[in-house]
């Protein structure tokens, strides 16, 4: 659907993006993480035609895009960190505005309003000042300002930071749906859970891509498979079988890293009257995969 | 240019400069003020004419020949009439820096400059939304001090407007040099970290040449050729200045400065 390849950018001659290059897929949830100043706001600008981009290429549907180019701005919908409103309009004529702007024809746009204000649990607060409403809610309503031209892709830039739990989950839900109808979706976030609990695609920046995958090819590439055997034994024994593995022993616990089999494992043990009691693959969250990335990019520089 | 876009910005931009208290007490008061001045100064200089006997000719330029009442009495509004198109150029200015200040307090401006419109239509909606409510309220005080200066001289004998030069000034010069007006702080908008500085930049660029020009209207308003070379050269710096802002407005700066 839409190829970034090599795509760079600064600002008064400081580089805040070097040869990032990745692909967003059709029904596919791609989450951008990366410290702040990392460039992913930036990054999401530059494929809404808000800034130009000086190397590299993006191209749309096969189609080459020039800096600031209009298809971008057609194409997508775009949640932007502060959802800027007419503070004095109500949701109506605010949504009204920004959907004419986009070329819907008017009938379409007033159902598409009323459907979507109704979905989003706005209806009855149509008719007042934007101004008067909450975070959550105006979250919501640049969420619909975003989706109400039906775009092929939605960029979210932290689309739920400093929501409460229930408008998070929303958020959450919404992103899942989008998915499901076949929309793309770019997510820039700091929330680890969220992204690992909604994600196809993970891509870590930090000026540039400094890993991208699926998170369980991003585990497993970081910190290789790594799996836990509870036990009961000698521990002397425990050493001796398990003598050309990568392994520590921890209380009650073997911790054996960079396993490609354990069934050999397990009948050594068993023949040598250890008593297995549990067995199961170590769990690495997004969490630890960002800190590992983040404290290896720290000791390069 | 896409129409219905210009008028989607206009629209948008109308209904929010007029639901603040500030432009609307702008747009109401300050159209009446000068009318008042400009009125009772019209009056006092019919009741000073017809003392006119009293004035010495040497009051007059020499080789000015008979002058009768009426001619000095149309010199005189001609050139009130002038003083009142000072009106819009400063409505204008008030209204469009709030136009542009609303985009940036309110965050609005990434989310429209993400939408498919146009930097051209942009700028042209933003510049019509200033010109209309500010060419309307200033129009209703040029027509009603054109009754005012109409009836005083029809008792001289003569109904002096609308004349060649009434037109000329009232349906070229004035919309034409509130525009440029407008353009002026449209152009600095985009160049400036703050929108207010804009509205001050371009007052401090755009006045000296208004000024000029309305001294000028004052030696030429007699010869309505001059004063259409005078007019439509300030049409030519809005087709200009209009060209150059389209151009200069730079969507990097903007996002970066201002979001």
């Amino acid at each position: 659907m839409l190829n970034v390849n090599g795509i760079c950018k600064s600002f008064n001659n400081r580089n805040v993006l070097e040869n990032v290059s990745f692909k967003l897929e059709r029904g596919k949830v791609f989450s951008y993480l990366g410290p702040n100043g990392a460039g992913k706001t930036t990054t999401i600008r530059i494929l809404n035609g808000l800034l130009k981009f000086e190397c590299g290429e993006i191209i749309l549907e096969n189609e080459k895009m020039n800096p600031y180019d209009v298809r971008l701005r057609k194409r997508s919908g775009l949640l932007t960190e502060n959802p800027g409103f007419y503070e004095r309009f109500d949701a109506v004529k605010n949504l009204r505005f920004f959907g004419s702007l986009q070329g819907m024809d008017d009938n379409v746009l007033n159902e598409r309003i009323t459907e979507m204000l109704k979905e989003f649990g706005l209806y009855e607060y149509k008719n007042t000042p934007v101004g008067t409403y909450s975070k959550g809610m105006k979250q919501k309503l640049a969420l619909i300002r975003a989706l109400l031209h039906d775009p092929d892709i939605v960029y979210l830039d932290e689309p739920t930071a400093s929501l409460d739990p229930e408008t998070s989950l929303f958020v959450r839900n919404l992103i899942s749906d989008l998915r499901k109808k076949g929309k793309s979706v770019f997510l820039s976030t700091h929330n680890l859970n969220e992204a690992e609990q909604i994600s196809d695609w993970v891509a870590f920046i930090n000026r540039t891509i400094v890993v991208q995958g699926p998170i369980e090819n991003l585990k497993n590439m970081l910190f290789g498979k790594t799996v836990i055997i509870e036990f009961e034994g000698e521990r002397e024994k425990i050493r001796e079988i398990l003598k050309n593995y990568d392994f520590e022993i921890l209380d009650s616990r073997i911790k054996i890293r960079n396993v490609s089999g354990i069934s050999k494992i397990l009948k050594d043990l068993l023949d040598s009257d250890i008593n297995v009691s549990y067995v199961y693959p170590e769990e690495h969250n997004l969490e630890e995969i960002y800190m590992e990335l983040i404290s290896n990019e720290y000791k390069k520089h | 240019m896409n129409t219905k876009n210009i008028k989607i910005i206009f629209s948008k931009d109308m209904d929010e400069l007029l639901s603040l208290n500030i432009v609307k007490f702008s747009i109401i008061f300050f159209p009446i003020l000068f009318l008042f001045i400009l009125s009772s100064v019209l009056v006092i200089s019919f009741y000073q004419i017809g003392h006119m006997s009293s004035i010495p000719l040497s009051t007059f330029p020499a080789g000015t020949g008979d002058i009768h009442n009426i001619q000095i009495f149309y010199y005189l509004a001609l050139n009130y009439l002038i003083l009142l198109s000072v009106v819009p150029l400063g409505l204008s200015t008030t209204i469009a820096s709030y136009s542009i200040v609303g985009e940036k307090q309110q965050r609005t401006i990434e989310p429209l400059l993400a939408t498919p419109l146009d930097d051209r239509d942009l700028f042209f909606g933003k510049l019509l939304a200033p010109l209309i409510p500010t060419l309307i309220a200033s129009y209703i005080s040029i027509f009603i001090y054109t009754i005012i200066a109409d009836y005083l001289s029809s008792s001289l004998g003569k109904i002096i407007f609308p004349d060649t030069q009434w037109i000329i000034i009232v349906f070229i010069f004035i919309p034409s040099s509130t525009a440029l007006e407008i353009l002026f702080t449209l152009l600095f908008s985009s160049r400036v970290t703050d929108p207010r500085s804009a509205q001050q930049i371009s007052g401090m660029i755009i006045l000296p040449i208004i000024i000029v020009f309305i001294l000028s209207l004052f030696y030429y308003s007699y010869e309505p050729i001059l004063l259409l070379i005078l007019t439509f050269s300030v049409i030519l710096a809005d087709v200009i200045i209009f060209r150059i802002a389209v151009r200069l407005f730079d969507r990097e700066r903007i996002i970066t400065r201002w979001v």
